[in-house]
């Protein structure tokens, strides 16, 4: 019964995989998200797989309306990363991406933490491998960064769930709530993986650092697993409402000065994630309609926009705006598959990020949180900006950097295809994606008022970047790196560690000698009274030693009569 | 490894040589044109805000149902961002090689995982070594193909589609990596 759950599908054709010849492992990759689809559709909803271990009861494949929609999804994405990565022929890479996508699966099906943790782990272990197959010393460096923080992740999940227990006595994975140590300390390890802020740079330092069609496998799983986790347990929690409202806002600033376009992406998702974490902190239906559905939808642009410009690192070798420009030309195909993906990012209407976004904001708003509600319309503005037009801008058009690159392969253009076709699939039939939300959809996204002020933000926005762009203060590629809060791991604590490291030394250099010179006069001080000529060592005469005896046993004879 | 073979000017692929969904793009270059997407997209959000004044838009939220909230929010949230985040640059900007050698920043990604096609070699043979300028028969304007001058360039997709399907596994040097 276990056997057939999504993950140990992976896994099981992750083993396989040593085993065949190139020719079968990329078809494999394709067939095994769809088997892991086959199996949730014919186990449908319900507590699969329960495994009694210890004296612990873990749920192992937990089926229902919230974990069935971000099943789905995963298994759509884990096929259409498998399409784009045809061509790869690294075994690494290959048991990697099935390792992980079945890790994602593991978690969202769990249904007890101690699963959830193991899954959780695996997750950690198995993605970092897609920044090692990069195979160059940076890309090693960073990979370790991202596994000790994803790690990081992991433990305090495990010390947070053994409290948990501690308290509770209870390992379900239902809602949690703030309610202890042991909870502030799961949301802590939830917040980790979706990229709170300040927690956040691993998402902008590792992801770029992977392989090209490992940032695609990568950008759908960990982070909206994440987000899926902490709709189970925090749902309603107020403070999520305006982590979430930061987490909209600051990236944008940081997407829209970074040269390298893959760590836009990264800052682009960390912004969606943080509508995704607005939508979790409301907690209403509707709000969590919204996650889900805004999750789903991402992933399917996210990917596309990770593609397209994946397809351009392909053809050129780098994906630095600086470096590209006027390819249009000659991959027209990403391109327009690239522009329907910073469309759908952008919430145009007839794009599926249109009826997932609108949700949210509609939740926002009816429950009051209208400074957050604002925020959010702003961000929506920032997501124009850095994902819908300076990514396709910048890449295909925009100055023409000479370079003519072909277009990308055919097994590449059929996965932008597909995702392409399905942003809009979604966009123009909501209904499709809201049959599988968690609770039934009482929502008309395509209403003419909503539509209107979509347009409106939208096209105003368009305006002003055409305007700034004009006026020339629209900024400039540049080859430059941004410090954002990792320079204090990467930059800051390093390099204060010498002096750190030095101080201990001579601290303890110092400590030691003290001690010794402090031993050293002990034992000048014994030896003046102890050693072979000094008067302790003298010989006593006949008579001292009989007046001696004496005195000892008069004072024995008094301490006994009294 | 410098990209060093692909720089040309952009007369080096003739918009005959691009395929019609690139050639419905090219109004791109001319600023002609630019200029009249330019008014057609000052139109339409004239129209978008005349609007506001005769649909009745819903509002929740306080202020929202104003005339010309949304037009004025992206306008002025779309410029802030934008400036904003310049001036951030000044603060946080450093060089490409603050991170190294710990960041991927000033590394050229493997060219193992990579296939630097040029525009030309999409549909033929592929061979290591193939971003030799022999190899870039179609750029420089005259047409080489063996079947005479007329409508050269599809003739050869066409032949070359049959062939550069047998070669494609030809790069047996290719190390599995992407």
């Amino acid at each position: 019964m276990m056997a057939f759950s999504p993950p140990f599908i992976f896994l099981l054709a992750s083993a396989i995989l040593a085993f065949l010849p190139q020719r079968l492992r990329a078809p494999l990759m394709l067939v095994t998200p769809v088997l892991a689809l086959i199996s949730i559709f014919s186990f449908g909803a319900g507590e699969h797989g329960v495994l009694p271990i210890l004296s612990f009861e873990l749920v192992i494949y937990r089926i229902d309306h919230l974990s069935f929609p971000f099943g789905i999804i995963f298994c759509i994405a884990a096929f259409l990363a498998g399409l784009y990565a045809w061509h790869v022929d690294d075994l690494v890479q290959q048991v990697a991406t099935l390792g992980y996508a079945g890790a994602a699966l593991g978690g969202v099906f769990a249904g007890d933490l101690i699963t959830l943790f193991i899954w959780w782990e695996a997750t950690a272990v198995t993605s970092v491998f897609l920044i090692f197959a990069r195979r160059t010393p940076g890309a090693m460096a960073t990979g370790m960064r991202y596994l000790i923080i994803q790690v990081l992740s992991g433990v305090l999940l495990l010390a947070g769930l053994l409290m948990h227990f501690h308290d509770t006595g209870s390992i379900a994975f239902e809602h949690l709530g703030l309610v202890s140590t042991g909870t502030w300390l799961i949301f802590l390890a939830f917040g980790i993986k979706c990229a709170f802020p300040l927690m956040h740079n691993w998402l902008q330092d590792a992801y770029p650092a992977a392989t090209i069609t490992g940032t695609v496998v990568l950008s759908a799983f960990t982070t909206k697993m994440a987000v899926y986790t902490l709709a189970r347990g925090y749902a309603g929690t107020e403070m999520l409402v305006y982590i979430g409202a930061v987490m909209t806002l600051f990236p944008i600033f940081f997407a829209e000065i970074e040269n390298d376009l893959r760590r836009v992406l990264a800052y682009s998702l960390n912004n969606q994630l943080g509508f995704m974490v607005v939508g979790v902190g409301i907690g209403t239906e509707l709000a969590l309609n919204g996650t889900v559905a805004h999750a789903f939808s991402h992933i399917l642009y996210k990917s596309l926009l990770f593609m397209s410009v994946g397809a351009v690192m392909y053809r050129t070798g780098t994906s630095k705006a600086s470096e590209l420009g006027g390819l249009y030309r000659t991959m027209p195909i990403t391109m327009v598959c690239c522009v329907i993906g910073a469309m759908a990012i952008s919430a145009f209407p007839l794009f599926s990020g249109f009826i997932s976004k609108s949700l949210i904001l509609d939740a926002a708003s009816k429950n009051s949180y209208y400074l957050v509600w604002f925020a959010l319309v702003v961000a929506s503005a920032g997501v124009l900006s850095h994902s819908g037009i300076k990514i396709p801008f910048f890449t295909f058009f925009a100055h023409d950097s000479g370079k003519r690159p072909a277009e990308a392969p055919m097994h590449m253009r059929i996965a932008m295809i597909i995702t392409a076709f399905l942003c809009v699939f979604i966009g123009v039939f909501p209904k499709t994606l809201y049959s599988i939300l968690p609770f039934t959809v009482d929502y008309e996204p395509y209403t003419v008022s909503h539509v209107l002020a979509q347009m409106q933000l939208l096209c105003f926005a368009l305006l002003a970047f055409v305007y700034l762009m004009k006026v020339g203060l629209h900024p400039h590629e540049l080859r430059r790196v941004n410090m954002d809060s990792d320079w204090v791991y990467r930059k800051g604590i390093p390099s204060i560690m010498p002096g750190i490291v030095s101080a201990v030394v001579a601290l303890n250099q110092w400590v030691r000698e003290w001690a010794l010179k402090r031993l050293g006069r002990l034992r000048l001080t014994v030896s003046r009274y102890a050693s072979p000529d000094g008067p302790l060592a003298d010989a006593w005469g006949v008579t001292a030693m009989v007046a001696a005896v004496m005195v000892l046993i008069l004072a024995i004879l008094i301490f006994n009569l009294l | 490894m410098k990209n060093e073979t692909q720089n040309e000017s952009p007369s080096d692929v003739p918009n005959d040589q691009l395929t019609p969904l690139a050639r419905a793009f090219l109004w791109v270059e001319s600023p002609a044109k630019v200029k009249l997407a330019i008014w057609v997209l000052a139109g339409l959000c004239a129209v978008l805000f005349l609007l506001d004044f005769i649909v009745h838009r819903h509002a929740y939220a306080p202020n929202e149902g104003t005339p010309g909230f949304y037009a004025l929010t992206g306008f002025l949230a779309f410029s802030f961002i934008v400036l904003g985040s310049g001036a951030l640059r000044w603060f946080i900007a450093r060089p490409e090689n603050y991170y190294s050698p710990n960041s991927i920043d000033t590394e050229d990604y493997p060219e193992a995982g990579l296939e630097r096609l040029h525009h030309s070699e999409l549909n033929g043979p592929h061979r290591i070594g193939d971003n030799n300028k022999d190899d870039k028969r179609n750029i420089k304007g005259e047409s080489k193909s063996k079947s005479g001058n007329s409508n050269s360039n599809s003739n050869k997709k066409r032949k070359n589609k049959r062939k550069g399907k047998k070669k494609r596994k030809g790069n047996h040097n290719r190390k599995p990596n992407a």
